[in-house]
C-alpha cells in the first residue's frame, strides 16, 4: 500500500490542471487562420450571389421580434399571406432566448406580387404560469415597387398575462 | 439609434405627461395608432440587419452572426462607422479563432472618436484576444489601466476575473484573491475562478488557504450540470488533499459531497477507501472498492480499485476471496489491453478524427460543443483519451478540426448548389427574354388605360353643398330612375295623352314628393358618395403602384437578361474546389498530429495496465504458493 501516495498525486495532479471556462487558442497555425477567412469570404459572396439570383426583384420580408426580457414564453408562430401558409417556426428555448435579448429574426422572405396582401399570424405560448394558450392576428399591408419590410412585435400584454401583435411596416422607396 | 414603437412610446409618455396624469391606458393608445409604411431608411435597414445579427449570435450561431456581419458590409449597411456592429464582428473573430482580423478592428475602433463605454469595451475585447494568445503581460497592463474606466459591471466581472487568471499563473495569490473577492461565486466563471483559485493555492504549499476556497464551492448554490460536475470537482480536490496530509476524517467529509453518478464518482470512490483504508478501516474500505469494481472498467481509478479490493481481502484474512479478486483483476487488464490494442488499431485507420465528430452535431453551428462532455459520452477508445480531452492543447486541435470539418460540409453543399444555381439562372433568362416583349407591349396600353383612370378619379369632386337643383346628383339610384322618369313625363307631358290640368297637378306633386325625399337622404347619401369618391382614389393610387411595380419588375428583368451573374456564379467554382483541396490537407494535418497525441496516450495506458497485469499475476502466484506451503505446513504438522 505504500504505492497509494503516488496515486493520491497523480489523481490531484490531473485534477489540478486549470479549469476555465473558455479555452486558450494558443497553437492556431497560419494554415488554419488563412482557411477560415478565405471560407468566411467565399460563404459571404455565395450568400449574396444567391441572393441576387433569387432576389433579382424587391422582396417582401416578415420579421419577429418581442419584448425584451418577456415572461412569457413564445413557443411557435405560423405564418400565412392571402390564405397561403408561408412560415412557421417553433421556437427552442435558445432561440427564444434571443429574441428576448432583442434579436429580430426574419420569418419570411419572399417575392410577392404587388398590390394588397393580408398577412395572417397565429402563435401559441405559455403564460407566466406554463398556461397554454393561442393568439391570432391579421394584418393588410400593399406591396408596391421597392422592398417590403414588415416587422411584427409580440408584445407582452400585461394584463392578460398574454402576447399582443404590433406591427411597423417600411417601404424601400 | 431609438426603436420606432420606442419612439412612440416616447412621444406618448411626453404627451400623456403634459395633457392629463401619467396613465397605462393613454401610453398603449398612443401605440395603437397606425402610423402606417414608413420610407426605409439607412436606421430602418440597420435596426432590422442589426436585429438579424444579434438574433444568430444570442442563439449561439456565430458562423451565422459573422456572415450576415460581412454581408451586410458588402452591402454598404454597416461599415466603419457603425462601431456597435464592428464591435460586434472583432469579438465574434476572437472566438472563431482569427485574432489578427479582430485586432484590426480594435484598433481602427481605438482610433476613433467614440464612446467611452465603447471604448472601454473595445480594450476589454483587446486585453481578451491577448490573453487568449498568453501575451499576458501586454492583457494586464490594459484589464489594469484607466482604459477600462466605463465599463458595466458585467464586463467589470469579466475584467477581474481575467486579471485574477493571469495572477494565478504568476504565482501571486494574494493580488488574484484581491481581485477575485469581487467576483460573484454564483456564476460560472465565479466558480471557475473559485476552483482555479483554490488549486493553485494548494500546489503552491498554502494548502488551507486553498481549501478554505474549495469548501466554500462545495457550499456554494448552482443546479446546472456545469455548476454540479464543479462542484464534484472542488469536494474530489479537498478530499484528495486532505488525504494527503493524512486528515482522513475530513478528506472522507470531502469525498461523501461527490455525486455517486457524476462525472467524478470512480475517483471518488477510489479516494474514499483510501481515505478509510488509512484510517485502518479495511472492512469500510473493502465495499467501497467493490462498488468501484463494478464500474466502467476502462477507467484508471477503477482499474486502480481491481488491485486494491484483493488487497483489502487479504489483509482481513478472505484468501479464496483475495484470490478469485485478483483473478478477476487479471482478466479485466487483459481484456483492457486488448481494447486499448484495438483502439490503437482503429485510430491508425484512415478518417479516424472523424468519428470523434458526434452525429448529432455535423450539421449544427461551427463552434464545438463541450469537449468534456463529448469524451463522457463516447464509447470505445475515447474513454480511454479522456486525459486527451481533458488537455487544452488537444482539445484546441479538435476545436479546430470541428471547425474545418464543419468549412468541409459547407463547400460541399455550396458545390452541389452551385450547378441548381446556374440552372435557375439560365432559366430565368430563357423565360424572361422569352416574355419580356410581350409584357412591354401590354404594358404601354395598361400605363395608358391606368393614367387615364387616375385622372378620371382624380377629376371626381363632390361640390361643395347640396344643390337641390340637381337631384340626380344627389339622389340614390333608385331615386335617380325614377327622377329621370318623372322629369321625362315633365318634358313631354303637353304631348302626352290626358295632358290636362288635374294630371299637371298630380305630376307636380309628385315631382315635389320626389324631391323631398331625395334631400331627406341627401346627407347620408353624399357620405356614401365620399366614401365611394375616396375608395376609387384609393384603389388608383394601388394601381399606380402596381404599374410602378411591374415597371420596376421589367427593368429588373432587362437587367436580368444582360447581367453577369452567370459568369460569376461559374467562378466561384474554382475557388470553392481550391478551399476544397486545401481543407482535405488541413484536416489531414489535424488529424495526424490528434493522432500522435492519442497514440501516446494509449502506449502510456498499455505500459501501466501491463504493470498492473503482472502485479495481479504476481499476487496470483504469491496466494497460490502460499496456500501450498499452508497445505504442506499442515500435512507436516499433522
Amino acid at each position: 500500500m505504500k504505492a497509494l501516495l503516488p496515486l493520491l498525486s497523480a489523481l490531484l495532479l490531473s485534477l489540478g490542471q486549470l479549469a476555465y471556462a473558455d479555452n486558450s487558442d494558443t497553437g492556431l497555425s497560419e494554415q488554419i487562420r488563412q482557411l477560415k477567412s478565405e471560407a468566411l469570404d467565399l460563404n459571404r459572396d455565395l450568400t449574396l450571389l444567391e441572393q441576387e439570383l433569387l432576389y433579382a426583384s424587391p422582396q417582401t420580408n416578415v420579421f419577429v421580434s418581442v419584448d425584451v426580457g418577456t415572461p412569457i414564453r413564445l413557443v411557435d408562430i405560423n405564418l400565412t399571406i392571402d390564405g397561403n401558409h408561408v412560415a412557421y417556426h417553433f421556437y427552442n428555448d435558445q432561440e427564444f432566448q434571443a429574441l428576448t435579448k432583442g434579436g429580430i429574426q426574419r420569418l419570411y422572405s419572399g417575392n410577392l406580387t404587388s398590390g394588397h396582401h393580408v398577412l395572417s399570424a397565429v402563435i401559441n405560448g405559455y403564460d407566466p404560469q406554463g398556461k397554454d394558450y393561442q393568439k391570432t392576428t391579421s394584418y393588410s399591408f400593399t406591396k408596391g415597387a421597392g422592398r417590403k419590410m414588415i416587422e411584427m412585435q409580440v408584445r407582452d400584454d400585461l394584463n392578460n398575462h398574454q402576447h399582443k401583435f404590433e406591427f411597423h411596416e417600411w417601404n424601400q422607396q | 439609434m431609438i426603436k420606432p414603437p420606442l419612439r412612440r412610446w416616447l412621444i406618448g409618455t411626453c404627451l400623456a405627461a403634459s395633457l392629463a396624469p401619467a396613465h397605462a391606458a393613454k401610453v398603449e393608445f398612443f401605440d395603437d395608432i397606425d402610423a402606417g409604411p414608413q420610407p426605409l431608411g439607412l436606421e430602418q435597414s440597420r435596426y432590422l440587419a442589426f436585429g438579424e445579427v444579434m438574433y444568430d449570435y444570442y442563439r449561439h450561431a456565430n458562423f451565422q452572426s459573422i456572415n450576415q456581419l460581412l454581408i451586410n458590409q458588402k452591402k454598404n449597411l454597416f461599415d466603419e462607422d457603425t462601431d456597435y456592429a464592428q464591435l460586434l464582428l472583432g469579438d465574434l473573430y476572437v472566438s472563431y479563432g482569427l485574432p489578427d482580423k479582430a485586432e484590426v478592428i480594435f484598433n481602427s475602433l481605438l482610433k476613433k472618436d467614440i464612446l467611452s463605454r465603447t471604448r472601454a469595451q473595445t480594450w476589454l475585447h483587446k486585453a481578451e484576444l491577448h490573453y487568449r494568445e498568453g501575451r499576458l503581460d501586454e492583457a494586464a497592463m490594459i484589464l489594469d489601466s484607466d482604459k477600462m474606466k466605463g465599463l458595466e459591471p458585467e464586463d467589470d466581472a469579466k475584467r477581474r476575473l481575467m486579471l485574477a487568471n493571469i495572477m494565478m499563473r504568476e504565482e501571486d495569490f494574494t493580488g488574484a484573491l484581491d481581485y477575485l473577492y469581487s467576483v460573484p461565486v454564483d456564476t460560472d466563471e465565479g466558480r471557475y475562478a473559485t476552483y482555479n483559485m483554490g488549486v493553485a493555492l494548494i500546489r503552491a504549499g498554502q494548502d488551507p488557504q486553498g481549501l478554505k476556497l474549495l469548501n466554500s464551492l462545495i457550499s456554494a448554490g448552482g443546479s446546472s450540470e456545469q455548476a454540479l460536475a464543479l462542484r464534484d470537482r472542488a469536494a474530489l480536490a479537498a478530499g484528495l488533499t486532505e488525504l494527503k496530509e493524512n486528515n482522513t476524517d475530513a478528506a472522507r467529509a470531502s469525498l461523501i459531497q461527490v455525486r455517486s453518478e457524476g462525472p467524478f464518482s470512480e475517483d471518488a470512490l477510489l479516494a474514499l477507501g483510501l481515505a478509510n483504508y488509512r484510517r485502518g478501516d479495511v472492512r469500510k474500505a473493502l465495499p467501497i472498492w467493490l462498488e468501484a469494481v463494478r464500474r466502467n472498467s476502462s477507467h484508471p481509478s477503477v482499474q486502480e480499485a481491481l488491485l486494491l479490493a484483493p488487497r483489502a481481502y487479504e489483509e482481513l484474512g478472505g484468501m479464496p476471496q483475495a484470490l478469485a479478486g485478483y483473478q478477476y483483476a487479471a482478466e479485466q487488464y487483459r481484456q483492457a489491453l486488448k481494447d486499448v490494442q484495438q483502439a490503437m488499431d482503429h485510430i491508425n485507420g484512415n478518417g479516424w478524427a472523424k468519428t470523434l465528430i458526434p452525429k448529432s452535431n455535423e450539421g449544427d453551428s461551427l463552434l464545438p460543443a463541450d469537449i468534456e462532455a463529448l469524451a463522457q459520452d463516447n464509447s470505445g477508445e475515447l474513454s480511454y483519451l479522456y486525459k486527451l480531452f481533458a488537455s487544452n492543447e488537444f482539445s484546441q486541435r479538435f476545436r479546430h478540426y470541428r471547425q474545418i470539418y464543419q468549412i468541409q460540409k459547407m463547400l460541399e453543399h455550396w458545390q452541389q448548389a452551385l450547378p441548381a444555381m446556374l440552372g435557375s439562372y439560365h432559366q430565368q433568362q430563357a423565360q424572361l427574354s422569352q416574355a419580356l416583349p410581350k409584357v412591354r407591349a401590354a404594358m404601354t396600353d395598361l400605363i395608358h388605360r391606368q393614367e387615364t383612370l387616375m385622372m378620371d378619379a382624380d377629376a371626381l369632386r363632390l361640390p361643395d353643398h347640396m344643390d337641390m337643383n340637381r337631384p340626380l346628383d344627389l339622389g340614390n339610384a333608385d331615386q335617380a330612375i325614377m327622377w329621370q322618369k318623372v322629369d321625362a313625363l315633365d318634358r313631354h307631358f303637353n304631348q302626352l295623352p290626358g295632358a290636362g290640368p288635374r294630371n299637371a297637378e298630380r305630376l307636380k306633386r309628385l315631382r315635389g314628393l320626389l324631391l323631398w325625399d331625395i334631400a331627406h337622404q341627401s346627407a347620408e347619401q353624399r357620405q356614401k358618395q365620399e366614401q365611394d369618391i375616396n375608395q376609387l382614389q384609393d384603389e388608383s393610387q394601388v394601381l399606380a403602384q402596381r404599374v410602378a411595380a411591374v415597371r420596376q419588375q421589367i427593368s429588373d428583368a432587362n437587367l436580368r437578361t444582360r447581367d453577369d451573374l452567370g459568369l460569376r456564379l461559374q467562378q466561384q467554382e474554382q475557388r470553392i474546389e481550391q478551399l476544397k483541396r486545401q481543407t482535405a490537407d488541413t484536416l489531414k494535418a489535424l488529424e495526424n498530429s490528434m493522432r500522435a497525441d492519442a497514440m501516446n496516450v494509449l502506449t502510456r495506458t498499455q505500459h501501466h495496465l501491463a504493470d498492473q497485469l503482472a502485479e495481479a499475476h504476481l499476487a496470483i502466484a504469491r496466494l497460490q504458493d502460499s496456500s501450498v506451503s499452508d497445505r504442506n505446513n499442515q500435512r507436516n504438522g499433522s
